[in-house]
C-alpha cells in the first residue's frame, strides 16, 4: 500500500480548487472553487463554487450533474481529485463565506511563493459563489508522476 | 461574447497560468485536471500538450467535448473555451511551436523527461466566453507598428555592424521601453552564441557565451523560433543557464535582471543562417505575450537583415592614409597568447579567447614584425591561420567583441574601425609578446 495522501490536510493548504460538471449532452463545464471543507471523515466535501446566474455550472447543478473537484497545491504539485454527487446547493452561509475568504488568502500566499502577483489571484477570486455539498464516492491521487490516477 | 476570435486573447494562450480542463466520460462522470499550456494555433483552434492525462485521454476518445479556462497573465482576465477534440499531432507546426516552448522550460529546470512532448491535441474552439469581469487590454499589434517602423528606419541608416548593434539596443529602449537587452552573435563552428552588445545592465555582457540549445537563448537559436518565458519563477533561472565559474576569468557571466519576471529570445535568421539571438527581459510579469510576439519577430527580422547587410563580405573603403602613430611609451605590456585555446592575457589579466583572441594575436604579431597599424577585413578572411568559416563568419561580431574587451580591460591596445572593412591598431605601450604553444593557464594538465 502506498502511503495515504492526507486529503483533509491538503484541503487546508491554499490549494487551487477546480470543479467540473456536465450537461445532459455530456458537455463539460469547469469553474473555480473556494473554501473546501472535508467533513464526515472525508465522505462529504463542502465548498463554494463560482457559478453566476446563467453559467453552465449553475445550470448543471440544477440538473443534478455529478461533480468532480480537483485540489492541487501550487508549491508541491500534490493533487487529488474527488468525484461524487451533489447532496445540496444554495446560497452560501456565513461559515462557508468565511472559509472561502480564508482560502483565497491562503491561495494568494501559495501562489506568491511561485511568483504569481497577488493582483492576478484577487481577480480570479472575484466570484459569484454558490455553496455546494458533495457526497464523495471516489478519490484519486493525481500528483504528476507514475502514481497519477491511483485510487485513494 | 460567443464569437470565436482567439487572436484577441493570445496573451491567455501562453501557458503562464495553468488552465483548468474538464472532460466527461461516456457514462457521464466529469473529470477535471490542470494543463500547463493551452496554445494558440489559429483563430479557431488551440493545442494542448499531452502530458500525464490518461483519464482525460480516455474521456476524449469516448466524448470529444471539453472545456478549459484560460487566464491572461497580465490582467487576470479569464475566458472559458468550449472545445471539440479534432486530432493528435506528433509533428507539424503546432507540435514544433509547442516543443520549442517546452524544451526551453526543460532546459532551464533540468526536467527534460517530464517536459518531453509526446503529442499535441488539437481542438476546435466552439465558443469563447469571458468569465468574471473585464479588465484592461494588452497593447494591440497596431500600437507597436509605429515604434518598430522608427527602429527599422534607424537600423537602415547605420553604416557598420557595430553601429547596428548599438543603435538597435538604444532604439529598443527609447521606442519600446525594452531597456534590458543582450545581442548575441552565432559562432556556428563552436555551436555557441557570444554577446556582442548589451544595454541596461550594470555589468557588460560582451564576450559572455551560451551554448546552442541551452536555456531560452540557446533554444531560440536551435529551433529558430521565438521563445517567450512568462512564468515568473522560471524566468529567473534563465540568466543562470550559462555555466559560471568564479575561478575562471574566461567565463564571462551573462548579466540578468535579478527581478526579471519575463524574458524573450528572438532568433535572428537570414535565409539558412542563424546570425544570432536578441534577448530581452523585463521585471513585469508576462511582458512579452500577445501582440508582443509578432512584434518581436518583426524586430528580429529587421535586426537580422541589418546585421547581415553589414557583417558579410561587403564593400571596402580604400586604404586611408595612416595617421601619425605616436611612439609607444610608459611601462612595458606583457601580452601572452595561449595557442591551445587562443586565450590572450595582458600583464597576466585575461582579455579574450577564441577567434577574437586569434585575431588579436595575428594583428599584434604583424605589428611587432613590421610596425603595421592598418589592416583590412579582407586579409583577415584570407588568413587561413585564423580559421574563419566560409560564408557566415561573423567577423564583424568577433571584431566588435575584441574592440570592446580591449577597451574594457584598459590594455593600452586599441582597435578602431576606420572605414568599411578597415581597421586601425593603436599601441600605446611597448609590447612584449610571448606565445605559449600548449595548455592555457586555466586548463587542467
Amino acid at each position: 500500500m502506498a502511503a495515504p495522501l492526507d486529503v483533509e490536510e491538503l484541503s487546508r493548504q491554499g490549494v487551487a480548487v477546480i470543479v467540473a460538471t456536465r450537461d445532459r449532452s455530456l458537455m463539460p463545464a469547469v469553474t473555480r472553487g473556494w473554501g473546501p471543507r472535508l467533513l464526515r471523515d472525508g465522505a462529504r466535501l463542502e465548498l463554494c463554487v463560482d457559478a453566476p446566474e446563467g453559467s453552465p455550472t449553475l445550470e448543471n447543478l440544477r440538473a443534478d450533474s455529478p461533480v468532480a473537484v480537483t485540489l492541487s497545491r501550487p508549491t508541491s504539485y500534490l493533487t487529488v481529485q474527488l468525484k461524487g454527487t451533489v447532496a445540496n446547493f444554495g446560497e452560501p452561509d456565513a461559515p462557508a463565506l468565511d472559509a472561502a475568504h480564508e482560502h483565497v488568502d491562503a491561495f494568494v500566499a501559495e501562489t506568491s511563493a511561485i511568483g504569481v502577483p497577488e493582483a492576478i489571484i484577487r481577480v480570479l477570486a472575484e466570484a459569484q459563489l454558490v455553496a455546494v455539498a458533495i457526497d464523495v464516492a471516489e478519490r484519486y491521487d493525481q500528483t504528476p508522476g507514475p502514481g497519477a490516477g491511483r485510487p485513494l | 461574447m460567443t464569437d470565436v476570435d482567439l487572436g484577441a486573447i493570445r496573451a491567455s494562450l501562453q501557458g503562464v497560468i495553468p488552465s483548468p480542463f474538464a472532460t466527461c466520460s461516456a457514462d457521464g462522470t466529469p473529470n477535471v485536471i490542470y494543463v500547463s499550456l493551452v496554445a494558440y494555433v489559429d483563430s479557431e483552434r488551440v493545442a494542448i500538450s499531452r502530458q500525464f492525462i490518461r483519464k482525460t485521454r480516455a474521456n476524449l476518445e469516448a466524448n470529444p467535448f471539453a472545456q478549459a479556462i484560460v487566464v491572461d497573465p497580465a490582467s487576470g482576465e479569464q475566458h472559458a473555451l468550449d472545445l471539440r477534440h479534432l486530432h493528435t499531432e506528433t509533428e507539424g507546426e503546432a507540435f514544433e511551436a509547442m516543443r520549442a516552448n517546452l524544451d526551453a522550460i526543460a532546459s532551464q529546470t533540468g526536467m527534460g523527461e517530464a517536459f518531453r512532448l509526446r503529442g499535441v491535441d488539437v481542438f476546435r474552439v466552439l465558443r469563447c466566453s469571458r468569465v468574471g469581469r473585464a479588465v484592461a487590454q494588452q497593447p494591440k499589434v497596431a500600437d507597436l507598428l509605429e515604434p518598430i517602423e522608427r527602429i527599422a528606419r534607424r537600423l537602415t541608416a547605420c553604416r557598420s555592424y557595430e553601429e547596428v548593434a548599438r543603435v538597435g539596443l538604444e532604439a529598443l529602449d527609447d521606442q519600446l521601453a525594452l531597456g534590458h537587452a543582450i545581442l548575441l552573435a552565432h559562432d556556428t563552428a563552436a555551436g555557441r552564441l557570444f554577446a556582442v552588445a548589451s544595454s541596461g545592465y550594470e555589468d557588460s555582457a560582451i564576450g559572455a557565451e551560451v551554448a546552442v540549445g541551452d536555456g531560452l537563448i540557446g533554444t531560440a537559436a536551435l529551433r529558430r523560433r521565438l521563445v517567450v518565458e512568462s512564468s515568473l519563477a522560471r524566468s529567473r533561472a534563465m540568466a543562470h543557464a550559462v555555466t559560471r565559474s568564479a575561478d575562471d576569468p574566461r567565463e564571462i557571466p551573462l548579466p540578468g535582471l535579478p527581478s526579471a519576471r519575463s524574458a524573450a529570445a528572438v532568433p535572428l535568421v537570414v535565409g539558412d543562417d542563424v546570425l544570432g539571438v536578441l534577448y530581452v527581459e523585463s521585471d513585469r510579469a508576462a511582458a512579452f505575450v500577445g501582440a508582443w510576439e509578432p512584434a518581436l519577430r518583426l524586430l528580429g527580422a529587421h535586426l537580422a537583415a541589418a546585421l547581415a547587410a553589414r557583417g558579410g563580405v561587403g564593400a571596402e573603403d580604400p586604404q586611408p592614409a595612416p595617421p601619425p602613430v605616436p611612439e609607444p611609451a610608459g611601462s612595458r605590456l606583457d601580452v601572452t597568447y595561449y595557442r591551445a585555446d587562443d586565450t590572450v592575457l595582458c600583464d597576466g589579466e585575461y582579455v579574450v579567447k577564441g577567434v577574437p583572441g586569434r585575431i588579436l594575436w595575428s594583428l599584434l604579431s604583424a605589428h611587432a614584425e613590421s610596425g603595421r597599424t592598418q589592416f583590412s577585413n579582407r586579409e583577415l578572411r584570407l588568413d587561413e591561420s585564423l580559421g574563419l568559416p566560409a560564408g557566415n563568419d561573423n567577423l564583424e561580431a568577433r571584431l566588435l567583441v575584441l574592440r570592446r574587451r580591449l577597451a574594457e580591460r584598459d590594455t593600452g591596445i586599441g582597435l578602431e574601425r576606420v572605414g568599411r572593412g578597415r581597421l586601425a591598431l593603436s599601441v600605446q605601450r611597448p609590447l612584449r609578446l610571448v606565445e605559449v604553444p600548449t595548455a592555457g593557464p586555466w586548463r587542467a594538465g
